[in-house]
């Protein structure tokens, strides 16, 4: 740089005074102005300028040698000349804002000096500049974003919190505290008026939540539902929302947020989810398997009975196509299921056992034979299908439980032809018996015998009638019939033996038990009945003389709990052809010969132990005799 | 019923009924009769006695407990060497259906129950004379 000193006044007096001056400072100066963004400039009387120093063109985009000479004029904005030209010009310090056209015909703001310095009556005067272009649009910014703030704090919805965390300062906007009841003024700004109106409930776990918040540098922001206490004292539910901001070390230096007022969603929730319960309870209560399918074809949920028809879970289930619905329940299905679900389709499935358990007890030995007979038979499902128009949901599928309407027309029909069949039975003895008497003599002897076999007969009629009825009776499920009521069922039992004994004076029957621990909800009179049935049979299969023994049994826990009457003899036996029909109404053992009887006896006893959601359990070997076990739930309905 | 097979030629009449009563019934409606009476309780008893003896005629009851009812003993024995013994039918069933089911098994007359013993020896001794009409 040639010119590196200040341009000055020609003075030749002091000409030499100012050149060593000039040289003294020359390496300092040439520093500063070298380092400085600030730009150093001179111009002469007419305006033209005489030196610049090189901030001057990384400012102006001009190189050194095209502004020199150059009038200061030509660089200031046409707005701007009139005033600053003039300024630049005058002779006293200046201070004022000027707008620079650059090479790149930018406008720059610039803040411009005018300095003036007599010494030794030598007038030396220079001028600087300073871009302030970039700092006046902040001052803008700032300006703007003040009125934001400002309209921010006292119109939004939200009220809004800051919390410097090095000041401690806190500050807490008109409408947070217009949110809970207050004027502006009424509350102070600080960390109490914000925690101490804390629902107690929340507090602690406010404070956690802040502090791990806090203590946990990835942590950026934070949001927490909880309450505050209004001016009435009553609760708003606020949705609090915080950031955070923190220093190089993660040191949280400045906190601030909004809380929104969430009462009326809370509320809204709190109806929701009431309502959701309550659909809840009526969907899983319902006697109808439900199943939801959403608009993707894929089911949406399905309810409690649905699955204990099934024997399916909620996961096996949720999330399938109507296809793979079909095939799960055709898996389980017996033989016969329909093509498709839809209104109209009926599905059978086989119970899922009471308690699952059951089917793992260990068989009786070898040579014995066993029959447990299942509550009921098969469920059948009949299938309505709905097709809503809701957004959520697009199809539901009830699967009503016909099982009892079949069932029963089923037991009507057969009850009816098998009652038919075996009133037809004695009726023939006495139609033929009869007109054998008529068209043909007899000796004494025969005749008696065949008055005896008429009588017989007449009486085996009766008692036929009164049996079809009690089983028409119980299988009408007239279930008011039945009173359930906690008795102590060794007490119960005993009734029924001694009931037996009365009239049958021959039968020995011996009692185990010898406490009596258990205490069930039955209907003692049938249960004496059902007793009743199974003693005749047992007294009826098996040689004079011989005993029969009753015990109580039991086996489980808990829920599981059951409770068994077990009735032994030492009579015929049976096969397991037999034990396969046993439950079936007049069907009668291979070896009964010439036993009277219909065969409605363990259909009756089997129809009052699957009242009492029991089940009977039946050992058997011909030659040694039978078990009966008539299991009974502890928690039997 | 103590004859014994080949000396008096009596014919054979195989009366099979789970009910003792009923077949006491039907032996004392024979007992008088050209036959040598027979008796099963079931079925597959039937069947055996039918192999061993060779009956001439069958009174057959329709329900019968075991795996061989009365339509099925039926159907084996018109469908084997021994269809040419004639089968009645006895049933408390009366219905159409069960009728047609003891035709189509084969059997040559259906009875139902409460039947009358006079106009059963008839039916027997009609189709007794048929039969050795036919034979001759």
């Amino acid at each position: 740089m040639n010119n590196t000193s200040i341009t000055l006044r020609e003075d030749a007096p002091n000409k030499l005074k100012h050149y060593e001056l000039a040289t003294a400072i020359d390496v300092k100066l040439k520093f500063f102005l070298e380092q400085s963004s600030e730009v150093i400039f001179t111009v002469d009387q007419q305006g033209f300028i005489t030196f610049v120093s090189p901030a001057w063109s990384l400012l102006t985009g001009y190189a050194f040698n095209e502004s020199i000479g150059q009038s200061i004029r030509d660089f200031i904005h046409p707005d701007d000349v009139i005033n600053c030209f003039r300024l630049f010009l005058g002779e006293e310090n200046n201070c004022f804002y000027v707008q620079f056209i650059t090479k790149q015909q930018q406008i720059l703001l610039l803040g411009a000096s005018v300095h003036i310095m007599i010494e030794d009556n030598v007038l030396i005067k220079f001028s600087s500049l300073v871009n302030l272009t970039g700092h006046i649009r902040h001052q803008e910014a700032l300006k703007k974003s003040n009125e934001r703030f400002y309209l921010a704090t006292t119109v939004a919805i939200d009220g809004l919190w800051d919390w410097n965390a090095v000041t401690q300062e806190w500050y807490l906007s008109p409408r947070w505290k217009e949110m809970l009841g207050y004027d502006d003024d009424e509350l102070a700004n600080d960390y109490a008026t914000w925690h101490e109106r804390l629902h107690p409930d929340e507090a602690a776990s406010v404070d956690h939540a802040l502090k791990s918040v806090l203590n946990d540098v990835t942590k950026e922001d934070y949001q927490f539902v909880h309450r505050l206490k209004n001016k009435a004292g009553a609760w708003v539910w606020v949705l609090c929302h915080a950031k955070i901001i923190r220093d190089q070390q993660g040191k949280v230096e400045h906190m601030a947020g909004s809380i929104t007022d969430i009462s009326l969603l809370k509320e809204t929730e709190k109806q929701l989810s009431n309502r959701q319960q309550e659909l809840d309870a009526i969907i899983n209560l319902s006697p109808d398997g439900i199943v939801t399918i959403n608009h993707g074809g894929r089911v949406q949920s399905v309810n409690a009975m649905f699955l204990t028809f099934t024997g399916l879970t909620a996961q096996d289930v949720v999330g399938n196509t109507e296809a793979q619905l079909l095939a799960k329940l055709k898996a389980i299905s017996l033989p016969d299921c329909p093509a498709e679900i839809t209104t109209g389709s009926v599905f059978k499935f086989l119970p899922v056992p009471i308690s699952a358990h059951l089917a793992h007890q260990p068989n009786v030995g070898l040579g014995k034979n066993k029959v447990v007979n299942q509550l009921g038979s098969s469920w059948v499902l009949k299938v309505n299908v709905c097709e809503l128009s809701t957004d959520v949901i697009r199809t539901v599928m009830y699967f009503q439980d016909i099982t009892q309407e079949i069932e029963i027309e089923r037991m009507k029909y057969e009850f009816l032809t098998n009652a038919a069949h075996e009133l037809r039975t004695p009726l023939s003895s006495v139609f033929g018996f009869t007109e054998l008497l008529i068209t043909r003599q007899f000796d004494s002897k025969t005749q008696q015998d065949i008055f005896v076999n008429l009588h017989h007969q007449a009486q085996f009629l009766v008692k036929t009638l009164n049996d079809i009825l009690e089983l028409a009776k119980i299988e009408a499920r007239l279930s008011k019939e039945f009173h359930l009521t906690q008795y102590a069922l060794g007490a119960v039992i005993k009734e029924g033996i001694a009931l037996f004994t009365q009239e049958h004076s021959d039968c020995v029957i011996n009692y185990l038990a010898t406490a009596d621990v258990s205490w069930l909800f039955i209907d003692a009179d049938y249960i004496k009945q059902a007793l009743f049935q199974v003693f005749s049979n047992a007294l009826k299969f098996s040689p004079e003389g011989s005993i029969i023994t009753v015990d109580i049994v039991g086996r489980g826990e808990g829920l599981h709990e059951q409770v068994g009457i077990a009735i032994k003899d030492v009579g015929v036996g049976m096969t397991q052809n037999d034990l396969n029909h046993i439950f079936e109404r007049f069907w009668r053992g291979s070896n009964t010969h010439n036993i009277a009887g219909i065969g409605i006896g363990m259909a009756l006893v089997h129809e009052i132990i699957n009242f009492h959601r029991g089940h009977i359990e039946i050992t058997s070997e011909p030659g040694i005799g039978t078990e009966v076990v008539l299991w009974l739930n502890t928690d039997a309905i | 019923m103590t004859d014994t097979v080949g000396v008096t030629k009596r014919p054979k009449m195989l009366i099979v009924d789970d009910n003792f009563d009923m077949r006491d019934l039907i032996t004392m409606t024979f007992s008088s009769s050209i036959f040598d009476l027979l008796e099963a309780e079931n079925g597959q008893d039937a069947l055996k006695i039918i192999v061993k003896e060779q009956p001439d005629i069958i009174l057959l009851d329709v329900m019968m407990p075991g795996e061989v009812d009365g339509i099925d003993a039926c159907r084996i024995i018109k469908t084997s060497v021994y269809k040419e013994c004639c089968v009645i039918l006895l049933t408390a069933k009366g219905q159409k259906d069960d009728f047609q089911k003891g035709l189509d098994a084969g059997a040559d007359a259906y009875v139902t129950k409460p039947f009358s013993p006079v106009a059963l020896i008839e039916i027997v001794n009609t189709m007794w004379a048929q039969k050795q009409q036919a034979s001759t």
